[in-house]
C-alpha cells in the first residue's frame, strides 16, 4: 500500500455517509473562503506596492503578525483585522449571495 | 502537486493520530480530514489555512497543528510535521512525494494551554519519527 492510500481509504469511508460528506464539504468551503480573502488582500497589497510592514503600521498591528497572516497563514484572522486591512488597501469586504442557477 | 497524507506509526505498530481521530465524534474527525486534504492540495507552504491550519511556535517550532473546535468550544488539535526535500532525500525517507505526517492529537478545554509535559510528548513522538529512515508511516 502506497503512502497516502490509508488516508484516502479512510476519508472515502467517511464520505460514503451523506451527513459526514456535508460536514466535509462545508468545512472545505469555509476554509476556502478565508484563504481566498487573504490571497486577494495580499495580491491587492502587492499591486499597489505596499509592504507588509507598511500595512501593519496603517492598521496598528505588529508587522510580524501581518507577515504571518499574509504568508504562512499562521494565525486565525479576526474579522476586524481583515476589514482593517481591506480598508487600508482601499477595499472592502462584502457578503455576496451566489445566484441560484 | 498534491502532497500525501500519512500517519505516524509508533514502534508498537500503533497509530496515535488515527486513535485520536477514532475517539472523536465522526463529524469532528471528518472536519480534520477536510483540513488535511485542503492543506495537501494547496500545498502547505502556500496555504493560509483559514484558521484551521497553523505553524506552531516554540517549543514546537517546525511542527504544524490542525485546529478544530468541538462542543462547548473544546479545542481539538492534530499535530503534524511536513516532509519535503529533494527526490533523493524523500526516497531516503521512504516517501514518493512530499507528505503531511499526522503524529498524534490532543484535546483541551476552552481557553487553556497544553502543559509542558504534553508538548514534550509531541516532541518525543516527532523526534522518534524524524530519526527513522525510512519513515514508519501508513
Amino acid at each position: 500500500m502506497a503512502v497516502g492510500d490509508y488516508h484516502r481509504r479512510r476519508t472515502a469511508q467517511h464520505l460514503a455517509d451523506p451527513e459526514l460528506r456535508e460536514v466535509y464539504e462545508q468545512t472545505r468551503a469555509e476554509i476556502a473562503q478565508v484563504d481566498a480573502i487573504m490571497r486577494q488582500l495580499d495580491h491587492l497589497r502587492e499591486s499597489i506596492g505596499m509592504t507588509k510592514a507598511d500595512l501593519a503600521r496603517l492598521i496598528g498591528k505588529d508587522p510580524a503578525a501581518v507577515r504571518r497572516l499574509l504568508t504562512t497563514g499562521a494565525v486565525n484572522p479576526e474579522i476586524k483585522t481583515i476589514t482593517a486591512m481591506a480598508a487600508a488597501l482601499g477595499a472592502e469586504i462584502r457578503v455576496v449571495v451566489p445566484e441560484m442557477v | 502537486m498534491s502532497w500525501d497524507i500519512a500517519y505516524y506509526q509508533n514502534p508498537s505498530g500503533r497509530l496515535p493520530g488515527v486513535e485520536y481521530l477514532d475517539g472523536l465524534p465522526s463529524k469532528l474527525a471528518v472536519r480534520f480530514s477536510a483540513v488535511l486534504d485542503m492543506v495537501a492540495e494547496a500545498p502547505p507552504p502556500q496555504f493560509s489555512g483559514g484558521g484551521y491550519w497553523e505553524a506552531m511556535h516554540a517549543p514546537l517550532t517546525g511542527y504544524h497543528e490542525v485546529r478544530v473546535n468541538g462542543a462547548g468550544r473544546t479545542h481539538h488539535r492534530l499535530f503534524c510535521v511536513l516532509e519535503n526535500g529533494s527526490p533523493t532525500e524523500l526516497k531516503r525517507r521512504g516517501l514518493a512525494n512530499p507528505a503531511i505526517v499526522v503524529l498524534t492529537g490532543m484535546t483541551k478545554p476552552f481557553r487553556t494551554t497544553f502543559s509542558f509535559q504534553e508538548y514534550q510528548q509531541i516532541l518525543d513522538i516527532g523526534e522518534e519519527h524524524k530519526s527513522m529512515y525510512p519513515r514508519r508511516v501508513v
